[in-house]
């Protein structure tokens, strides 16, 4: 056995959101002063303001700590952060396989969550050795005992020993860093293997092309190895190969056992994906490692500039933004009533959320969405089998023969004053019931539902009934053959494309009628009478009326009123720049947004 | 012909006490500035540094004739000093029903004033208790009266509509009340709801709504009430016996230049837009701790060709007889009709505009769709 993997550790944090998974990172980067708290910036693995924003973690990275043990020995600890949220549960199982251990963090304050329980489920699929730690002991309302229990009743892990911390106060944190050394397994020797390492993140760099993140399983990689993706099949010069301290070290190789980068001139994140295998050309290994699997995405929707003009800057903000997230997919669509735009793929709606905030942000990027979509399978009359992700792509009512939606698993944690409330949002999105557990004070409710129902403002619903305290979490379990049908809305007598979606058939009537009204208290008055009809087929279901515009006129404008009136009327003629021309009526970019939020309580 | 008359605009920012829905720079309770007021605002006429033979004199407020009738006739005295007042320059000022009484009018009579605008409002006393009025019908009354009694022909009433708790039926009792008081000019105003008054609130907690059907039909009676009684509009929201029209705003809706004394009054002299201080204090220390210049507390702004053609249309359409093409095409050097083709067409198709004899006005409809058709322009 080679000292340096004796000498190293490869884990993860794990932790719902907020229970102070950055924190402790940083603590540890801290406490191994690998770089002094001079350097330190407040959260360093969180790079992106979004991420810091929403307390999560979406792009992954790892980190080399040098930590001398309590045995006198000087250790290598490479901790690979991992994304936050359920959209990308891909990611994090494979930035855990990765690594021997896992620190689990649990707040002391809130117990178990739905996350804690799936990221723990993750880490022993990928047979991690998991050390629990209580974290934030200095909040009044701590009860590191109640997580104990926790912990041992429903994980399952015996938890006495586990490090009571605040990573917030920085206190006992030394207590993890032993217990990172002394109970998670080194990793093993393979070096005199073909080289297989895995590919656990990529992001671009305009200077050195894709930086692609691996853990060495078998041999070794260095410069001017010629490498292969075993899934991908692309071959690459390897330019630079390097570990990650506070910045990108280049060393002389990678062997078994570590964790670092490479480089290669790689143009494209899509040839690099997450959970790939990387091998030598010359002396190829006979199998990949295990669990590589193409990330597709879940939910599309349209993406268009609020100012129509700006399409090719949308164009180019997309293009940046796909170099570094594989998992975002785009293109080109046209719409009768949106112009150009773009038919873009996300992982989830946290992932669409997310680039929404970064066009915007980033890019500056005023953008109109349309429905978020699910991907339907249509089982067409000649038995063809087609997908569809866009409603204005669905086949006609006669070649159908029938349709089938995705369903998850939907885990839902939540204060058990809820529960009742909770079960009946599922019940009304369509979901069946599987099992109840009660962990404490707390309910983890397990129900299988159609992502319709999730991806339709489901998570804003359970928080406002819940006053933010339920957590969830979800994967995609199989296609259900399901009653779903198109809905169109009608402006004026004109079909506006972007606002057709696909719905259960028992929901048509009361989404069309909520959107209807939403449609007529967004759209201004104008000259004429308009009508708004929401339609299944050639069939009305909901019919809503904006009257005539009868009055708009400034009563006073003597001399001293010119300047304060040009001004009302410039300001209200201001938001008329971003309405958009169905037929002969004008609707406000608010009309298309406002339907994306339906309170159904 | 260009109009070219220049007028003078006085502001007088005292009240008796705050109207419900005035969002106007204007003070109850603050009688002890008035002194000072009146010595600022003397100063600031005569620092005026140019040499204007003006058509009209204005007393806006506030509550011009709540304060001493002397200060009245003095302020016009400084004023004809620094001015030349034309032989029949139109001199107004506008009052309160109950703040009218014929002495003070005896003394506007003899400083020189030749128009009165009174408060009205409302001829419905409940009403006028709710949007806050010092005075009942009885008063309106009683000041027409007092107004003629005393020699003064031209005068005018304000009314007000979509009121709270009004109904069309009120309203139209309303019009008639005031017109039977042989008023040879009414102003009708729609209520325009101002943010941090009181009446805004009511409307934003629902206690009263205002319904555009109703509000119109309001307007649509007092087209024709007044129309009865020989009051013709010649301004959306203007009507007056012919001859009768204001002449001060009808100037100023002509585009021609007025200068504005006094805090908060605004001013347009050439190409520029000025507005003196709505803070009383600060006006009165400029004038009083001797600042040179008359604008020493005004902002100014000089506006664009641009920007002068769209106020000049704003203006323009609010006018019964419209925008004059000639006359637009002589200030800014350009033809109108070649300028806003589309506009127009699509104005006229829509039944809002007409074209007649070398003017672009408004139909009836247009009228109640006057910001809509402007908007277009802007």
């Amino acid at each position: 056995m080679g000292i340096k993997q004796e000498l190293t550790r490869n884990f993860s944090i794990i932790a719902h959101i907020d229970h102070g998974k950055s924190t402790l990172a940083d603590r540890l980067i801290e406490s191994t002063g690998m770089i002094s708290k001079r350097e330190m910036v407040e959260q360093v693995l969180d790079k992106m303001d979004i991420e810091r924003e929403r307390g999560i973690t979406i792009k992954l990275q790892a980190v080399r700590l040098i930590y001398k043990a309590k045995d006198g020995k000087e250790y290598f600890l490479n901790l690979i952060d991992t994304p936050g949220h359920v959209d990308f549960t891909y990611e994090v199982s494979r930035s855990l396989a990765a690594c021997e251990g896992a620190v689990l963090i649990v707040d002391a304050t809130q117990g178990i969550q739905a996350q804690t329980m799936a990221n723990v489920y993750l880490a022993v699929d990928n047979d991690l050795e998991i050390v629990p730690v209580i974290n934030k002991i200095d909040l009044p309302s701590a009860d590191p005992e109640m997580a104990v229990r926790e912990i041992e009743d429903y994980i399952g892990l015996p938890a006495q020993d586990a490090p009571r911390i605040s990573a917030k106060e920085g206190i006992n944190i030394d207590q993890v860093l032993e217990a990172i050394v002394t109970r998670i397994p080194h990793p093993e020797d393979n070096n005199d293997k073909p080289l297989r390492a895995l590919v656990f993140d990529s992001v671009y760099d305009p200077y050195l092309g894709v930086i692609c993140s691996i853990r060495v399983r078998d041999g070794a990689i260095k410069a001017g190895d010629r490498i292969t993706f075993m899934a991908g099949g692309k071959q690459f010069d390897v330019d630079q190969v390097g570990v990650f301290t506070d910045r990108l070290m280049p060393v002389a190789k990678l062997e078994s056992g570590d964790v670092g980068y490479f480089t290669a001139s790689i143009k494209d994140v899509g040839d690099t994906r997450v959970g790939d295998t990387v091998t030598s050309a010359a002396h190829p290994a006979e199998e990949p490692l295990p669990g590589y699997k193409e990330v597709r995405p879940m939910v599309y929707c349209g993406i268009y500039p609020a100012d129509g003009s700006r399409y090719e800057d949308l164009k180019e903000a997309l293009a940046k933004l796909k170099l570094n997230d594989a998992a975002l997919s785009y293109e080109p669509e046209t719409s009768a009533a949106l112009g150009f735009g773009f038919r873009c793929g996300f992982l989830g709606l946290l992932h669409l959320e997310v680039t929404m905030q970064r066009l915007d942000r980033e890019f500056d990027m005023d953008v109109i969405t349309t429905f978020p979509s699910v991907v339907y399978k249509v089982i067409k009359t000649d038995g063809s089998v087609v997908e569809v992700d866009n409603p204005a792509n669905l086949p006609g009512p006669s070649e159908i023969n029938y349709m089938e939606e995705p369903y998850v698993d939907a885990s839902i944690m939540t204060p058990e004053e809820y529960v009742g409330s909770v079960m009946d949002l599922c019940q009304k999105r369509r979901g069946e019931y599987v099992t109840m557990e009660y962990i404490e004070n707390r309910v983890l409710l397990r129900y299988v539902m159609p992502l319709n129902e999730i991806i339709y403002d489901f998570f804003d619903s359970l928080k406002s009934r819940t006053k933010g305290y339920a957590s969830l979490d979800y994967e995609l379990k199989e296609y259900r053959r399901s009653e779903l049908v198109k809905l169109d809305l009608y402006i004026n007598g004109d079909i506006v494309d972007a606002l057709s979606f696909i719905v259960f058939s028992e929901n048509a009537y009361p989404r069309g009628r909520s959107i209807a009204q939403k449609l007529k208290e967004n759209i201004p008055r104008q000259l004429f009478e308009i009508p708004i009809q929401a339609a299944i087929g050639g069939k009305i279901i909901a019919r809503e009326t904006v009257k005539a515009l009868r009055k708009d006129v400034i009563a006073k404008c003597y001399g001293g009123d010119v300047s304060r009136k040009k001004k009302l009327l410039e300001k209200q003629k201001e938001g008329k720049k971003r309405m958009r021309q169905i037929g002969t009526v004008s609707i406000p970019q608010e009309a298309f947004t406002a339907v994306l939020k339906l309170d159904d309580d | 012909m260009l109009n070219t008359d220049k007028g003078i605009y006085i502001h007088i920012p005292f009240c008796a006490s705050k109207c419900a829905y005035c969002d106007f720079v204007s003070y109850a309770g603050r009688d002890s500035l008035i002194e000072s007021y009146f010595e600022a605002l003397f100063r600031q006429i005569e620092l005026f540094p140019y040499d204007w033979a003006v058509n009209t004199v204005y007393f806006g407020g506030g509550t011009p004739s709540y304060v001493d009738a002397r200060l009245i006739s003095e302020t016009l005295e400084k004023t004809a000093r620094r001015f030349t007042l034309a032989r029949d320059c139109e001199i107004s000022l506008e009052a309160n029903p109950n703040s009218l009484s014929p002495k003070k009018l005896e003394i506007y009579k003899k400083a020189g004033i030749n128009r009165i605008s009174i408060g009205a409002q409302s001829m419905d006393d409940d009403i006028l208790r709710l949007i806050g009025r010092a005075h009942r019908r009885s008063d309106t009354v009683k000041a027409a009266e007092n107004v003629l009694k005393a020699g003064f022909d031209n005068f005018n009433l304000d009314l007000m509509f979509s009121l709270p708790k009004q109904t069309a039926a009120d309203f139209e009792d309303t019009l008639k009340a005031a017109a039977d008081l042989g008023v040879p000019h009414i102003s009708c105003y729609s209520l325009t709801l101002e943010e941090n008054t009181p009446i805004y609130r009511l409307y934003e907690d629902g206690t009263y709504s205002q319904d555009d059907e109703i509000d119109r039909q309001m307007y649509r009676a007092a087209l024709e009430i007044l129309a009865s009684y020989g009051l013709r509009r010649y301004e959306i929201s203007n009507f007056a016996l012919p001859g009768r029209e204001c002449r001060h705003n009808t100037d100023c809706w002509d585009f021609c230049s007025y200068a504005g004394f006094g805090a908060a009054a605004c001013s347009f002299i050439r190409n520029t837009r000025l507005e003196t201080t709505g803070d009383i204090g600060e006006f009165i220390r400029t004038f009083t701790e001797g600042a040179g210049e008359w604008d020493a507390a005004s902002t100014a702004y000089e506006e664009t060709a641009g920007e002068l053609a769209e106020d000049y249309i704003m203006l323009a359409l609010r006018k019964a007889s419209g925008l004059n093409e000639s006359d637009f095409s002589a200030r800014f050097g350009e033809d109108f009709r070649k300028m806003y083709t589309d506009i127009i067409r699509e104005t006229v198709s829509e039944g809002l505009a007409e074209e007649v004899g070398g003017f672009y006005r408004l139909t009836d409809r247009g009228f109640d769709l006057a910001g809509y058709v402007t908007k277009k322009f802007l």
